[in-house]
């Protein structure tokens, strides 16, 4: 499962904790999703930032029943609109997780 | 808003022998010495996004303060990430607007070149969220992400965006101050190396040293460029939670509409403008996000050669990022320098025309603080 935080005045929502509503101030609800997901964007980074290597692929994904973030992918790359599930990794990192069928650049 | 650009000063771009101090202080004599009567500022704001991480240096408002021989003054060191000349032209503005300084320098600049490619990309990741950074985002990785959810929500394929950095890159081989002054074409720029697909390496703003300076004053003639209007906005820092219709930056479209409304002026009426060009979609997201043309149009209003030197409404037209280079603490204030200078007469081979009115917008830290400046020439 993956916690989410939806704020109630402006409906933004979060899959990381903060005190309150960044945009609007406002109180912020948790709940839960499966972690299945789907793919908005992807990008292989060719040199990789100090402490990865490269090539270092990243998704934004957005889960089913709502909630957008960041997760690092393994090869190949996912296609914007593949189908995959998001796990929570070490240190607080979101894994994405393909499933079989998923189309890939 | 009362306030007027008495002169200005801008290096080129590129990678210089100078460090940090240097550059900025050579920009802002530079200025002062083409400010009318020798008029000596009463306050000092020093723009400069990453000095720490980047040139080893910090304390930079009285050390500037010190190479211009104007300690004594008061000055401020301001950062806005990648928009950072940007914030330190508006917080300028600001001040002489209020009542508070009656001149007020501004110099902006950046040293990046003195460190590895890695090392300084790294630096800049620091103005990403903490969740984007613990995922390793960095700032060519997370506009990569942007620009691929703005190509396909209006499925552009990645190859149409070389007539950005074509067209760019033809603007800045006439403007002596520019990095890159070498035409490209489009097949050099769709088979340029992949830096973070889907964007190349000539999709990409290069690493650069550069400053530039603007002296502010209270108007006090009547031929003067002056600031008609400004907006700024903060964003919600990680990217990925931010509303995704349309595309683009809300940052962006929130400070254009408050510069518009402070300036009075409706987006026909600008006649030529200077965008974040860092990554080339930006410039398509730019366009749209300023109302020059509908979500999704900005390509074929590109390629119709709206935007063109001799077009109706001139983008870049100094090359912009792509072309000029991109010291990410003087790249806001370059295109101020560079709006001022249009719509004086004085832009050289880069004149487009004989614009009144010109705007300046640019993206801080991936969208998280973006700015709109609106200049006027009063006839
Ligand atoms: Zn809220």
């Amino acid at each position: 499962m993956i916690a989410v935080w939806s704020c109630g005045p402006c409906s933004l929502l979060l899959l990381e904790r903060h005190d309150r509503c960044p945009s609007c101030g406002g109180d912020l609800l948790e709940g839960s999703r499966e972690g299945a997901a789907t793919v908005l964007a992807a990008t292989e980074l060719l040199v990789a930032p100090e402490g990865w290597s490269a090539p270092h692929r990243l998704v934004l994904f957005e889960l089913d029943g709502g909630g957008r973030s960041l997760a690092v992918a393994e090869d190949p790359l996912p296609a914007p609109g593949g189908r995959g599930r998001v796990e929570l990794g070490q240190e607080g990192r979101f894994l994405w997780k393909r499933v079989p069928s998923a189309p890939s650049l | 808003m009362t306030v007027a650009i008495a002169s200005t000063g801008l290096l080129r771009f590129g990678k210089r022998p100078e460090c940090l101090e240097e550059l900025l202080a050579g920009a802002g004599r530079e200025a002062l010495q083409g400010a009318p009567g020798g008029a000596r500022p009463d306050a000092l704001i020093v723009a400069n996004m990453a000095a720490g991480s980047l040139a080893h240096t910090e304390s930079l408002a009285p050390r500037i303060a010190d190479l211009l021989g104007l300690s004594g003054v008061p000055a401020w060191r301001v950062e806005s990430a990648s928009a950072t000349g940007a914030g330190g032209f508006q917080l300028g503005a600001h001040l002489v607007a209020s009542g508070a300084f009656d001149r007020v320098l501004v110099v902006a600049g950046e040293k990046m070149t003195a460190l590895p490619t890695a090392a300084t990309t790294t630096a800049l990741s620091r103005s990403l969220s903490p969740l984007e950074v613990r995922h390793g985002g960095t700032m060519p990785s997370m506009a990569a992400l942007v620009s691929g959810l703005y190509l396909s929500r209006y499925r552009l394929p990645i190859e149409e965006m070389a007539e950005v950095t074509v067209r760019n890159r033809a603007s800045s081989s006439r403007n002596p101050r520019a990095q890159l002054t070498a035409l490209v074409t489009r097949e050099e720029v769709n088979h340029s190396r992949m830096v973070s697909s889907p964007l190349r390496l000539l999709h990409v703003s290069a690493i650069s040293d550069g400053a530039g300076a603007v002296l502010l004053t209270r108007p006090r003639s009547k031929d003067e460029v002056v600031v008609l209007g400004m907006g700024q906005s903060t964003e919600v820092l990680d990217v990925a939670a931010r509303p995704m219709e349309p595309p683009g930056f809300r940052s962006t479209r929130r400070a254009a509409r408050a510069a518009y409304d402070q300036a009075g002026v409706g987006r026909k009426e600008v006649r030529v403008a200077e965008v974040h060009d860092a990554f080339a979609p930006f410039q398509l997201i730019d366009l749209e996000d300023l109302g020059f043309c509908g979500p999704g149009e900005g390509l074929e209003w590109t390629k119709e050669g709206r935007g063109d030197p001799n077009g109706v409404l001139p983008i870049n037209p100094s090359g912009g990022l792509l072309g000029r280079g991109h010291p990410v603490g003087a790249s806001g204030l370059a295109q101020i320098i560079e709006i001022d200078r249009q719509l004086r007469g004085s832009a050289g081979p880069m004149q487009a025309g004989a614009p009144t009115v010109g705007l300046a917008q640019s993206v801080g830290g991936l969208g998280s603080h973006n700015f709109v400046s609106i200049l006027g020439r009063r006839t």
